[in-house]
């Protein structure tokens, strides 16, 4: 009787109360992370603003740093000006050939050109906030996909990964893009042959891991990288993107490479779902 | 009734998010239109009616998203719960009041969002707390509270009643 009471006097409270637990225990169910050790709780919350003061100092540290830099851009500037104009003229040549070479393809229609067994897919929509990159497609378990099928597309002729299934529905699937913060990828340079470990960071970013110090000298920018196959997600060979930017830090046994996806997520329209067996 | 109005109202926004808004996002940010919706109807419904549509608000989100269950669900109770707070207290004109009441949403939500990402190590990108896509989408938001607010207002079923006294 007193519970009662108590419920009719407090009924908007209890029930925040009851949402908040169905919202932790799904959280927790859901990422099999839940943390009950009070060390590592009070390390979570405070390294937090420990991150927030963090970013602060760097953005000042790294402010003078920029104009310093700044003088020595300015001499590579005008060196690249002139090999742009030489550049500027190959181009043209490039675009002319990926035209044709993309006219060409879609009279062979993609789907049959790909290596592997396939399934096209529409993207239907995107993540409805801003924390993650989710991509969803107008298929799903009726059509035969699965979780963690590879999902690749074609775009200027060219055949890139676009992610991995990432939940299926019975007729449409979200996709985990490269650039999701929760995407790995075992990947190998196309030249050089060495592997790394491909993870998106948000923000359109992709970085290469782990891959060996010593080998700096045989990467350059624009160097492919593509799958290497060392996990049975990913078949190997399908592109990834090209070496944007080279980071050698000091206390770091290993490189990071950013990468330029081969795929502009933003232009994203069909994407084709791959089974792992060849055709 | 009228929460399942309301509800319905929200899942259209949350379809716009999903898809149309992505044509007009700012730096790759999308306006949380859900959050307008939640707080508006909070506002004119109290606490019971806000977090219990921020609840289903953000389970939809959940199941459209790449965030575990329960993330955005969580949120936008929290946001929902607190807003109601402003019921008979805060009267909402045109201009200023909704986007003061966006902003702090936002505000909230960030913070709840990185402590929600802490706890659990989930992995949210440049999207977390310290990032300029924070500050985008607040000020995204903020921009486009009184048109939402105006075209909330326009529903006849939306109109508050005694529902949480």
């Amino acid at each position: 009787m007193r519970g009662k009471r108590f419920f009719a006097k407090h009924k908007p409270e209890s029930l925040l109360f009851g949402y908040i637990l169905f919202c932790l225990l799904a959280l927790g169910f859901s990422t099999k992370n839940l943390i009950l050790k009070p060390k590592e709780l009070g390390l979570s919350v405070f390294a937090l603003f420990q991150r927030g003061s963090s970013a602060v100092t760097s953005f000042f540290v790294e402010t003078a740093g920029s104009i310093r830099v700044l003088g020595r851009l300015k001499q590579d500037y005008a060196a690249a000006l002139e090999r742009l104009e030489h550049y500027e003229r190959i181009e043209k040549d490039l675009q002319h050939l990926e035209e044709e070479n993309r006219s060409l393809k879609e009279v062979l229609a993609f789907s049959r050109g790909l290596e592997y067994r396939n399934i096209p897919a529409r993207v239907i929509g995107k993540d409805p906030q801003n924390y993650h990159s989710t991509i969803t497609v107008n298929k799903g378990s009726a059509a035969g996909i699965r979780k963690n099928m590879p999902v690749v597309a074609i775009q200027e002729g060219r055949q890139g990964l676009v992610g991995k299934v990432a939940d299926v529905g019975l007729t449409a699937s979200t996709i985990r893009p490269l650039q999701d913060p929760g995407s790995f990828v075992a990947a190998r340079l196309l030249q050089s042959r060495y592997e790394g470990l491909v993870n998106g960071v948000g923000d359109d970013t992709i970085l290469m891991r782990y891959v060996r110090r010593y080998v700096r000298a045989n990467i350059r920018y624009g160097d492919l990288v593509v799958t290497s196959g060392m996990n049975s997600l990913f078949p190997p060979g399908i592109y990834i993107g090209s070496v944007k930017t080279i980071h050698a830090r000091d206390y770091d046994t290993s490189l990071e490479l950013e990468i330029e996806p081969i795929i502009d997520f933003a232009r994203l329209e069909y994407v084709y779902i791959l089974w792992s067996e060849e055709k | 009734m009228l929460l399942f109005a309301s509800i319905a109202v929200t899942a259209v926004l949350i379809l716009l998010q999903s898809t149309v808004m992505h044509y007009i996002a700012i730096c790759g940010v999308v306006p949380d239109l859900s959050l307008m919706a939640v707080v508006y109807l909070a506002n004119q419904n109290g606490r019971l009616h806000g977090q219990s549509l921020g609840f289903a608000g953000g389970l939809i989100e959940d199941f459209l998203s790449l965030a575990p269950l329960g993330f955005h669900a969580l949120l936008k109770t929290l946001i929902g719960y607190l807003a109601g707070f402003s019921r008979g207290v805060v009267f909402i004109g045109a201009f200023l009041m909704p986007m003061l009441m966006v902003g702090l949403a936002g505000i909230v939500k960030a913070l709840a969002a990185g402590i929600l990402a802490a706890l659990f190590s989930l992995p949210l990108g440049s999207g977390g707390v310290f990032s300029w896509k924070t500050l985008i989408e607040i000020g995204y938001n903020i921009a486009l509270s009184p048109v939402v607010f105006a075209l909330l207002r326009l529903f006849p079923f939306l109109k508050p009643r005694e529902f949480d006294r």
